[in-house]
């Protein structure tokens, strides 16, 4: 119980400084991402799809976006005020939007730094294949800048964490289960974040309907093994009778975390506009047949979605992310990184070769790359030529750039101060390189003593060519006398001739 | 006795085999799963003609990653009148990752029922012609309050060619009316900036009634609809067809919610001949023209069309690009390869270079070194 009492000593501390808290939100277009956003944080800090002319809204900044078709005019990323029927059948492509926004709770003063991450243009595409990878990219490059930050000597005080805590996913509201596009990204966003799946529009379902479509949800989720956020609760931890430590609000956490577990997915209504009913504005939707207040725990989980990512689980999130995602995904780097020094037979050095041509340092192509890519069976030679190879790329790396250790550091310091936008990839590539950092620098004391030693050796030689000159001058001082002791004797002329030599 | 002859009696005659031998009507529909066809059939002939995907099905065969052609067979009855009803239902269709190669499958079963038509038609003895020619296609689009997404708007692009299309805004009790308003707006734009051909019906000029009625139908292309299978109470005490939510109760046949009852006037009660008619006169008839004129002027019929299926089939497109892709960026990355190599090289060279440099101006230095101990030396 002691972790519980550390948590809460954090919450404590977190509360004073404000807690940063970073979510995304996935989801097909019109499924109301923006507009739960917006309703969320009772401010318009999403831009929806399309703006009637004359709204001011900061657009949001974008971190990374790409297209379908490069010379398509139309891109996710730009953010379409005015509606162009024309141009309505190109792909937009899909981009990645953040937006800061700071939460002021009344009550005990907290704050929260909230980052929200869109992505418009998800599952707008015929093809969605694009969509996937620039989000994993996106994820993986976020902990990749903590990953370098942690490897730095000195790291900066200012580092800001942009890791995404939370996901929520929208599920289509279809009414039948989840489809292949719903499975196949939540298994691959499984592993970079937690993914908390939610019904978007469930005004679209009467209460039967939505009962049926959570069912199939969850029926779809253990058939096909989702991985999705899970609220934890042990029905056995509770039986221990002697714990004494176990406080009311202990056991009321663990009985809500059953509760949510049991409503999850959530079902949400949202809705921006107000509506005034009995002197009240109520955020609502009007229909011909009805009034929806979003904020009706009946048929709208929006209340309950709202606590348990502003409040309960927000320490949750942050942990696990920190703890075990972000912890395996390490380990899985640096496992990786490290694989290649390893000494294995040379058949998986090979394959391991082969495979993670991609992932190492841009090598200088070579022989022995070409030889590789031929497969050519001897890999006996190839052995031997690949460790040349590496010989090479450092060598190369020295005659490029010099990078020794402190210019390294140096590099990736300043490359953190201009990360903003576009040198995320250049930085994933130095993170990549970081662990080689121990490797580089025995090798450079190598280097020095080698140059040291030539140094030394230069200077001998120097000393031993003074030491020759003074001799030859000698010499040729005592020539002189002796040509000054031959003129005076007669025979100047064939002397002069032999001591040219 | 008699003023007549009784030339006249001709339409009653005819009226008498036609509602003996009764009619034919296909019916197709195209969109996203769950956006509530299967419901909308039910709804529109108000009987259980198919049955809803069984959900547990899905988990024996994984999950379904292609599109599959369903077709619903039925036999309606009204007033002893009789009218064979096919409902032609595309499970799958948008459900994947990957979805360029989905509305193939739509687009060659319109043309295998021309194509099929076309030759029992020619066979010499055709008294029972299978027809199973699409006289209309209800394209259902989701209600995301936005306006078409590309995959929409290129399946209505393939279908408008081929089929009456008629679009449908489903779900319609998703989106406040003003919603709805602005987004059929956007839609309609879109059709007209896309040039997708959709269904209208003819608009008669000497019957004033039905131009009305026609002209209001054009106006609210595309329907809103809301279905439902089961009644329930409305407000007003009657037993409607709806759908109850916590927050009121959304009637099916409510002209201030769906714009149903206009679609069903669209689709049965006034304008099922026209679609018929003109799927016989223009969709039929261009196939045909198309299709005899390609096999006049291309003696190998059956190659022609091969080549011309694997052309067109955007499968075989996809994987050629995709081939063709992997061989360029091999390219590229060997050619990657050689620049740096290259690079490295001169780099080496120029290194080289640079050393060669220095020590020919140490050779120099030397030399000069020993001009000037000669000099010297001649000097002394």
């Amino acid at each position: 119980m002691n972790f519980l009492s550390s948590s809460a000593l954090r919450r404590k501390k977190d509360t004073r400084r404000g807690v940063k808290f970073t979510i995304m939100v996935v989801g097909q277009s019109g499924i109301g991402k923006s507009t739960f956003v917006n309703t969320l944080l009772d401010t318009k800090i999403v831009p929806h799809k399309y703006e009637p002319i004359g709204t001011t809204i900061d657009e949001p900044k974008i971190a990374s976006f790409s297209t379908i078709d490069d010379s398509s005019t139309i891109n996710a990323a730009v953010f379409q005020r005015d509606f162009n029927p024309a141009l309505a059948d190109q792909e937009p492509g899909i981009a990645i939007t953040e937006s800061e926004v700071e939460i002021l709770n009344k009550g005990d003063y907290s704050r929260i730094f909230l980052n929200v991450i869109n992505t418009p243009g998800f599952g707008d595409n015929i093809d969605n294949e694009v969509c996937f990878e620039e989000i994993i990219n996106y994820l993986k490059q976020q902990f990749d800048i903590v990953l370098a930050e942690e490897t730095k000597f000195k790291r900066n005080p200012k580092f800001k964490d942009t890791r995404v805590h939370a996901c929520l996913y929208f599920i289509t509201p279809t009414g039948h289960g989840l489809r292949e596009l719903d499975v196949e990204i939540i298994k691959k966003l499984s592993k970079y974040v937690n993914i908390i799946p939610v019904i978007g529009r469930a005004d679209s379902f009467t209460k039967e309907e939505l009962a049926d479509f959570k069912r199939n949800i969850l029926y779809d989720i253990e058939k096909f093994n989702v991985p999705v956020f899970q609220f934890t609760y042990d029905d056995d931890e509770e039986a221990i009778p002697e714990e004494d430590e176990m406080s009311d609000e202990e056991e009321n956490i663990l009985s809500e975390n059953k509760y949510l577990q049991s409503i999850q997915p959530f079902a949400i209504i949202s809705s921006e506009d107000e509506i005034e009913i009995d002197g009240k504005s109520i955020k609502g939707r009007q229909y011909p047949w009805g009034f929806i207040d979003i904020h009706n725990p009946e048929y709208s989980d929006f209340k309950l979605l709202k606590n348990v990512l502003l409040s309960t689980h927000l320490q949750d999130l942050k942990d696990l992310t920190h703890d075990y995602l972000y912890e395996n995904y390490r380990t899985e780097k640096l496992r990786a990184v490290n694989g290649i020094n390893d000494e294995t037979t040379p058949e998986t050095k090979k394959k391991e070769f082969l495979g993670s041509r991609d992932s190492y340092i841009p090598e200088p192509p070579s022989l022995s790359n070409l030889n590789a890519l031929a497969n050519i069976k001897d890999s006996m030679i190839l052995e031997e030529q690949n460790e040349k190879d590496f010989a090479n790329i450092l060598d190369s790396a020295q005659l490029n750039s010099q990078p020794s250790i402190s210019s390294f550091a140096q590099e990736t310091i300043s490359s953190q101060k201009s990360i903003d936008s576009k040198n995320r990839s250049q930085l994933r590539l130095l993170s990549e390189t970081v662990p080689y950092a121990l490797k580089q620098e025995q090798i450079q004391q190598r280097k020095q003593k080698l140059a040291e030693l030539e140094a030394k050796s230069a200077k001998e030689m120097k000393l031993k060519e003074e030491a020759l000159e003074k001799k030859a001058l000698e010499l040729k001082l005592r020539e002189q006398e002796l040509l000054a002791k031959m003129s005076e004797l007669g025979i100047s002329g064939n002397a002069s001739f032999a001591s040219d030599n | 006795m008699s003023d007549f002859v009784g030339i006249s009696n001709l339409p009653n005659q005819r009226y008498k085999i036609v509602s003996k031998t009764g009619s034919t009507f296909t019916l197709m529909v195209a969109g996203e799963s769950g956006l509530g066809k299967t419901t909308f059939i039910n709804t529109l002939f108000q009987t259980s003609l198919k049955s809803h995907v069984d959900h547990k099905a899905r988990h024996q065969k994984g999950i379904r990653s292609t599109v599959e052609i369903d077709i619903v067979r039925a036999e309606l009855e009204e007033k002893d009148f009789k009218i064979r009803l096919n409902i032609i239902d595309t499970p799958g269709f948008g459900d994947n990752v990957n979805n360029r190669r989905a509305f193939q499958p739509l687009i060659d079963f319109i043309d295998d029922q021309h194509d099929s038509y076309m030759k029992q038609e020619q066979q010499p003895t055709r008294s029972e012609i299978k027809d199973l020619r699409v006289h209309a296609c209800l394209y259902f689009i989701r209600p995301t309050g936005h306006s078409l997404k590309p995959l929409d708007i290129e399946v209505m692009k393939k279908l408008s060619t081929r089929v009456n299309l008629v679009p449908i805004i489903s779900k319609a009790d998703t989106l406040s009316p003003r919603e709805i308003n602005e987004f059929k707006q956007r839609i309609r734009a879109v059709i007209e900036a896309q040039e997708i051909k959709i269904y209208s019906p003819p608009i008669e000029i000497d019957d004033e009634a039905s131009a009305e009625h026609s002209k209001i139908l054009i106006e609210s292309i595309p329907f809103a609809i809301i279905g439902s299978e089961t009644k329930v109470q409305n407000p007003e005490g009657e037993m409607v067809l709806g759908r109850e939510y916590p927050w009121g109760i959304a009637e099916v046949e409510n002209e201030q919610h769906s714009d149903f009852l206009k679609l069903r006037s669209l689709l049965l009660r006034t304008n099922m001949l026209d679609l018929i008619l003109s799927t016989e006169e223009l969709h039929y008839e261009t196939y045909r023209a198309l299709k005899l004129d390609a096999s006049n002027g291309n003696k190998d019929d059956s190659r022609s069309k091969l080549t011309k299926r694997f052309n067109n089939n955007p499968q075989f497109k996809e994987e050629e690009d995709q081939l063709k892709k992997v061989f360029t960026d091999q390219v590229k990355a060997e050619e990657g390869r050689f620049r740096k190599w290259e690079q490295n090289i001169i780099n080496e060279r120029q290194r080289m270079n640079l050393d060669l440099e220095s020590v020919q101006h140490q050779i120099k230095q030397l030399e000069e070194q020993i001009k000037d101990l000669n000099i010297k030396k001649g000097y002394k």
